[in-house]
């Protein structure tokens, strides 16, 4: 716990007991560092996001250092993971000449699985995702990628062209420009960071405040109805992130995939 | 006493703007599941009718959506003009 | 638990596979809409205030924001409006990202 939610619970603040509610804000999303190196803290969500990457590396790796035709678990376990998101990612958006690009797919969505997953286990409880530094990286690996992708595939030109209006008159073509080039290269990679980073950051407050007036009522008076009330609602925000983990997740390694499978077009 | 100071709500500054993004964006919230509902459970009574049916989803979901977001350009003309 | 029995995956029939290809290019459709409002607004938004800066008539900014909201819903319904199958690739063989 961070800022003044620590300090109230070290007070016993609880209601009626003279303090107001300690409500978590953008606070709670800064996280003292846990050691310092120079002037580089590392903090909490830097542990979780590093742990999270050993975790499944460390699955996949054990999974299929020695592979066998007939599958113990782990490889029949693996072989679930990669096949799922073959047959549900990437063969829909690319068909069978993007298996070249089934390690990116899977490594980004188990990754991503698993960091928003760490917002609902105790003790972590943090979603490493819900901090835009830690979603820029990704966004900009793919955006890179599937622009080197289109330009080598279709040509410099060819690749912008592919998005020009075409059967409008030319002076709505000139009105069209801006908002196409701006959709383009700015908007479309940054809804692609700002969707995953926006659900991850409002499903951990939710989960928060919820979290702390459960604690905060609970004292031996009427208060303690409410803080059950409460607890119930801890429990479907709990089932609501679950599913939207795996949705935030699913979504956007299949928008990777169609962005990657457009700029490929050319290969037809 | 000093914790009971310390705990005192601050005086409350509202920012209209941000409030009133919040109450235009309900409208076009029930609109857009109102327009995605009823395609999805046209879709499924008829199936191969989907492609007509998303072609007016679109349309009517961007209609929809710029009520939201014309919630973000107001508080913009209030503060020029 | 040996699991030779279990139908393994990837072994589905190729209904699944339409299916998860329509879900993808809906998802992506519907995001593409989404970009193309947000970036309307932001592009003539962008220039409504480059251009009252310099004529110092700062309504300007959100009378290109809104602007930019027609221009895109306008554009949306064009490209969007044509026949279905314009989005489900047969119309337009360039499918829905051209």
């Amino acid at each position: 716990m961070t800022g003044d939610v620590a300090a109230a619970a070290t007070g016993g603040c609880h209601i009626f007991s003279g303090c107001g509610f300690p409500a978590p804000g953008l606070q709670d999303f800064n996280f003292k560092p846990l050691f310092t190196v120079g002037s580089f803290n590392f903090t909490k969500p830097m542990l979780v996001t590093i742990l999270c990457a050993i975790i499944v590396i460390a699955l996949f790796w054990f999974a299929f250092a020695k592979p066998k035709v007939i599958p113990g678990r782990l490889q029949n376990l693996g072989e679930l993971g990669v096949l799922a998101v073959r047959d549900q990612i990437l063969r829909p958006s690319l068909g069978r000449k993007g298996d070249k690009y089934l390690g990116l797919l899977v490594s980004l969505f188990f990754f991503i699985l698993l960091c928003n997953l760490m917002e609902l286990i105790p003790v972590i409880q943090f979603p490493s995702m819900s901090r835009i530094s830690f979603v820029v990286p990704m966004v900009a690996t793919v955006y890179v990628l599937y622009l080197y992708l289109g330009f080598k595939n279709q040509g410099a030109w060819g690749y912008v062209a592919n998005m020009w209006p075409r059967g409008v008159p030319w002076p709505v073509y000139i009105i069209l420009i801006p908002v196409e080039l701006l959709r383009f290269f700015i908007i479309q990679p940054f809804t692609l960071g700002i969707r995953l980073f926006a659900n991850m950051f409002a499903g951990h407050l939710l989960l928060s405040i919820f979290m702390v007036a459960t604690w905060y009522l609970l004292t031996l008076s009427v208060a303690l109805l409410f803080a059950a009330g409460s607890a119930v609602m801890v429990l479907f925000v709990f089932l609501l992130e679950l599913l939207v983990d795996v949705l935030q997740a699913f979504i956007f390694t299949t928008l990777t995939a169609v962005y990657i499978a457009s700029s490929l077009e050319a290969q037809h | 006493m000093s914790t009971l100071a310390a705990a005192a709500p601050t005086v409350l500054q509202i920012n209209f703007g941000a409030v009133g993004y919040g109450l235009a964006a309900i409208g076009p919230g029930i609109g857009i599941g109102l327009v995605f509902g009823h395609a999805i459970e046209a879709m499924a009574r008829q199936p191969e009718a989907t492609g007509r049916i998303s072609l007016y989803m679109w349309i009517g979901f961007s209609l929809t959506e710029v009520l939201a977001l014309l919630g973000l350009v107001v508080p913009f003309i209030f503060h020029a003009a | 638990m040996r699991t030779r029995e279990r139908r393994r995956p990837g072994r589905g029939d190729g209904a699944g596979d339409q299916e998860a290809a329509s879900r993808a290019l809906g998802l992506s459709t519907g995001w593409n809409v989404f970009s193309y409002l947000i970036s309307g607004m932001v592009a003539y938004g962008a220039i409504g205030w480059l251009v009252g800066r310099a004529v110092h008539v700062s309504l300007l900014f959100p009378i290109g924001m809104v602007v930019g909201l027609g221009i895109s819903v306008g554009w949306i319904i064009y490209r969007y409006g044509r026949s279905g199958d314009a989005i489900y690739g047969h119309g337009d063989k360039r499918g829905d990202d051209r």
